[in-house]
């Protein structure tokens, strides 16, 4: 019995001791460049915001993932009067920090301001369920969450195993039964952020006014325009061109491809759908 | 009498001439117009002159322009406007004339006369007020004779200009504009052809990356109805610029007017040696009343000069005229604090793809870099503009502390020399990091020179901004695109099933033991049984404990504990017959009998030590 418990314990502090480890490895943080920061915010607070616009695209260009670098730099586009990029800012800072409040705040008034017709809007259930997910969970958050619940349910199934006396092992299994449906639940919402993110790409567009024609080139008739700050559904590249979709692939056309940024990240390029 | 008559005849006559006459004077009003496209214009613009011809009834003259009192006649042009209507063919021809005013005051032009089919007709005079202007001239674009019809082939595939932002009055200028420009010497080879092109450049032996400017002039004595489509060569080895204006004049060759139009295209060569330029196209589409035409100009060869050497250390590849400024936006700041450091370039040459300058070490300051901001014009054929920088830059000592000066190499091609031109240092007053003092935080002025407002009082609805984390994440992929995470979902599994192996090992070998230990017993056992006739003299002790250790490793568990009726019991449910059960009870009792009665009251312990052994054998067969 006291084997099997030490056995047990050691068990317990190799998985978390592994967990920590591994999940500090797969996401590195570093020391923050908080005087770069404090400089574009310097700029900004005095007005000058296309230097602290500058800095800002700087540390980010430099492989800063952070939600109050974009939040700032959102902030700086909705100064200039730019709101495609001031919305589009603000979504990879909330895809960063979803539960921040002044993010979701300045989020929603730069969509407001931007006046657009129409908000993208997820079809199907398993793109819901995403988006339900995405309001509170990061999509590292969720595989963390995920992959800790699998350790847990494992620990308990293992203790089941090794432990014994009927009370112990009923609380054992009862433990074991809610992480497993627990992980379950959140399996399915891993498994749908993931499907979301790598089938559809969401854009938004950045240029003042973007007319979208029916077929990629500047021949073709125009079926209607964008203004900037539409949340979009990318779907494919032809050329200089992104077909894009909105809302829920009800309304299709074709865009030039430097007239859209995706929320993942950079400018739109021939390869990013492929 | 007579006289009477002829006087009716006379009358009649008259009567009859002015009826033919009247028409043809009432036409005139209709047949030859002449317009302003507005009457009330300063010296700084342009005044079109559009005089309109119907002729239907035959080809009519040039028009006769009056003396033009007050303008200057900056150019001409002529376009013609076919209308079928029911089968009845009408032919306007219209020309125009770009007038120039040169002095204020309520100005006339004069009645302009056309002869058609041998009949003068006069306009009327138009009068314009020309106001005195600010002396900036105003971009002004001939409006078309016709809708659909262009007055001049502008060609409508010239590539658009990225990247080539404008100064001053191109930013407002329309795409492919018309200029007035200087006449040209008429090419040999213009001997009276409908159309005919030639393609030159200024400099056939130009530095590398030194301004070199092509120039196409397409001459056009008839006029197509279509739009001409210029086809520009490629400009292998050249930075090439399309200058989107026009030139346009008029000239007359070989006894026939032509109209010149002029299209420039700014190249810099980018590699040295012999550079050809291939033949620039041109399709001029036919029409009812003439054939279209396809031209080419020669190719032309350039032989660039490469640049000499010793460049000085801070030349990176300019080349052109430039002067160099610096300068901040405040003298004074704090630790910490952001200081804007502006430098500027500015010249004639390829400021689009200038190099940038190489910064100076600055130990005490941390720097921001930025874009070039670029703003080019073209003036007098030559590129010119402005490459500022500015760079944020944050003091981390404080003291005096000094912006070195920054130099700049360019190679001017006019001298044939590298210049190097440098920025003055900059003394800059830097204040211990929270020591306010006397120290204001820099505030730049907006352009109208009011100070921006701090941005929290700017919108009360937008939050503000953050200050940095202590910590950060770096760019990496997502750990669902990681293959490290989808293995750490295996570990738990690999830790249960090394669990259950070991445990399964542990067993297996434990049994394993128990195995060989079972298959031993007897012999172990009857080794025993020799070595105690041999030696011992507690035979009967040590019978029962032979035969009991037999029991515990050939049944795999101890029974020396056991009562004899829990032995009997668990041999019985091995399937041992009963009398093999009492024999082996009997042997114990008699050696748990032997070993504590006194001498000589058994007989001798072989007896016990064979009946053992024979029990163990039989048990051997059994178990």
């Amino acid at each position: 019995m006291k084997r099997n418990f030490l056995i047990l314990v050691i068990s317990g502090i190799f998985l978390l001791s592994v967990f920590a480890l591994a999940i500090t490895l797969l996401t590195p943080e570093v020391t923050a460049d908080t005087q770069a920061v404090s400089a574009a915010n310097q700029l900004y607070q005095v007005g000058n915001y296309e230097d602290a616009q500058r800095i800002y695209e700087q540390l980010i260009s430099q492989g800063v993932e952070d939600s109050t670098v974009y939040y700032n730099l959102g902030n700086t586009y909705f100064r200039q009067g730019d709101l495609g990029r001031a919305v589009l800012n603000f979504q990879r800072a909330s895809q960063l920090n979803p539960r921040d409040p002044d993010i979701r705040a300045n989020l929603e008034l730069a969509r407001t301001m931007a006046d657009v017709p129409f908000t993208s809007t997820a079809p199907g259930p398993l793109s819901t369920l995403a988006e339900m997910t995405s309001r509170w969970l990061t999509l590292n958050e969720t595989a963390i969450l995920a992959l800790a619940i699998w350790f847990l349910a494992c620990f308990l199934f293992l203790s089941l195993r090794l432990l014994d006396g009927g009370k112990v092992r009923r609380i054992l299994r009862y433990g074991a039964i809610v992480a497993l449906l627990i992980l379950a639940l959140i399996g399915l919402s891993l498994g749908s952020r993931i499907f979301t993110e790598s089938t559809q790409h969401n854009g938004v567009v950045v240029a003042p006014v973007v007319a979208v024609s029916s077929e990629p080139g500047e021949q073709f008739a125009t079926d209607f325009s964008l203004s900037s700050g539409t949340e979009v559904s990318l779907v494919e590249t032809r050329g200089n061109w992104a077909r894009l979709a909105v809302p829920g692939d009800a309304i299709e056309g074709w865009i030039p491809l430097n007239s859209v940024e995706t929320v993942a990240g950079g400018l739109l390029t021939r390869d990013t759908l492929l | 009498m007579r006289k009477v008559k002829y006087l009716i005849i006379a009358i009649f006559a008259v009567l009859l001439m002015g009826i033919a006459v009247a028409p043809i004077h009432a036409q005139s009003q209709d047949l030859v117009t002449a317009t302003v496209d507005r009457t009330n214009i300063t010296t700084d613009d342009l005044l079109t002159l559009t005089v309109a011809v119907e002729a239907a009834a035959g080809d009519p003259s040039q028009p006769v322009l009056p003396p033009l009192e007050g303008f200057n006649v900056l150019s001409s042009s002529r376009g013609t406007q076919m209308t079928i209507i029911n089968g009845d063919m009408s032919v306007q021809t219209t020309y125009q004339y770009r007038l120039q005013p040169i002095q204020p005051g309520n100005l006339v032009i004069g009645p302009i006369s056309v002869t058609v089919n041998g009949n003068v007709f006069n306009t009327e005079p138009i009068a314009v007020n020309v106001s005195q202007g600010t002396g900036v001239p105003q971009p002004a674009n001939p409006p078309s004779l016709f809708p659909g019809f262009s007055n001049f082939p502008n060609f409508p595939n010239f590539p658009s200009l990225p990247n080539f932002p404008s100064l001053g009055s191109r930013a407002a200028a329309p795409s492919n504009p018309t200029v007035p420009v200087d006449p040209a010497p008429v090419p040999a080879d213009l001997v009276g052809q409908d159309y005919f092109i030639e393609a030159v450049v200024d400099n056939s032996k130009p530095y590398q990356g030194q301004q070199v400017t092509y120039t196409l002039r397409f001459y056009q004595a008839v006029d197509g109805l279509g739009q001409t489509e210029y086809q520009p060569p490629t400009f292998t080895g050249f930075w090439s610029e399309q200058i989107p204006e026009q030139g346009q004049y008029a000239i007359q060759a070989a006894d026939r007017n032509y109209r010149v139009t002029v299209v420039n295209t700014i190249l810099f060569p980018t590699v040295v040696g012999e550079v050809t330029i291939d033949p620039a196209t041109l399709n001029v589409p036919g029409d009812f009343f003439s054939r279209g035409a396809r031209l080419s100009t020669q190719p032309l060869s350039l032989n660039v000069q490469p640049l000499p050497e010793g460049a000085p250390p801070s030349f990176q590849g300019a080349v052109g005229q430039y002067e160099i400024q610096a300068g901040v936006d405040s003298p004074q700041v704090m630790v910490n604090d952001t200081l804007t450091w502006q430098i500027r370039i500015t010249g004639s040459g390829n400021i689009e793809n200038l190099a940038d300058p190489l910064w100076p070490e600055q130990a005490e300051w941390r720097a921001f870099d930025s874009e070039a901001m670029v703003e080019t014009a073209i003036e007098d054929g030559q590129v010119v503009g402005t490459r500022t920088y500015d760079r944020v830059l944050v003091p981390t000592v404080a003291g005096e502390l000094t912006l070195p000066s920054v130099d700049y190499s360019y190679f001017d091609p006019q001298l044939a020399q590298y210049v190097t031109i440098s920025t003055d240092p900059l003394t800059i007053a830097v204040a211990p990091d929270g020591n306010s003092g006397n120290l204001a935080p820099a505030m730049p002025a907006a352009d109208d020179g009011t100070i921006s407002a701090p941005a929290a009082s700017i919108g009360p609805d937008l939050r503000s901004i953050k200050e940095a984390p202590d910590r950060w994440h770096i760019s990496k992929e997502p750990l669902t695109q990681q293959a490290g995470f989808w293995l750490l979902w295996i570990l738990p599994i690999v830790l249960l099933v090394g669990h259950f192996s070991l445990n399964l090992w542990q067993q297996k070998r434990t049994d394993n033991a128990s195995t060989r230990r079972s298959q031993q017993a007897a012999k172990r056992a009857n080794q025993a049984l020799r070595q105690t006739r041999k030696n011992t003299d507690d035979g009967y002790g040590a019978a029962g404990q032979i035969l009991l250790t037999y029991l515990s490793e050939k049944m795999n568990q101890p029974v020396s504990g056991l009562t004899q009726a829990d032995l009997a019991q668990r041999l019985q449910e091995r399937g041992l017959a009963p009398d093999l059960v009492d024999r082996v009870q009997h042997c114990l009792t008699i050696s748990e009998m032997g070993r504590f009665a006194p001498a000589g009251a058994f007989s001798s312990n072989g007896d016990l030590l064979t009946e053992t052994k024979q029990v163990i054998d039989e048990l051997d067969k059994s178990l």
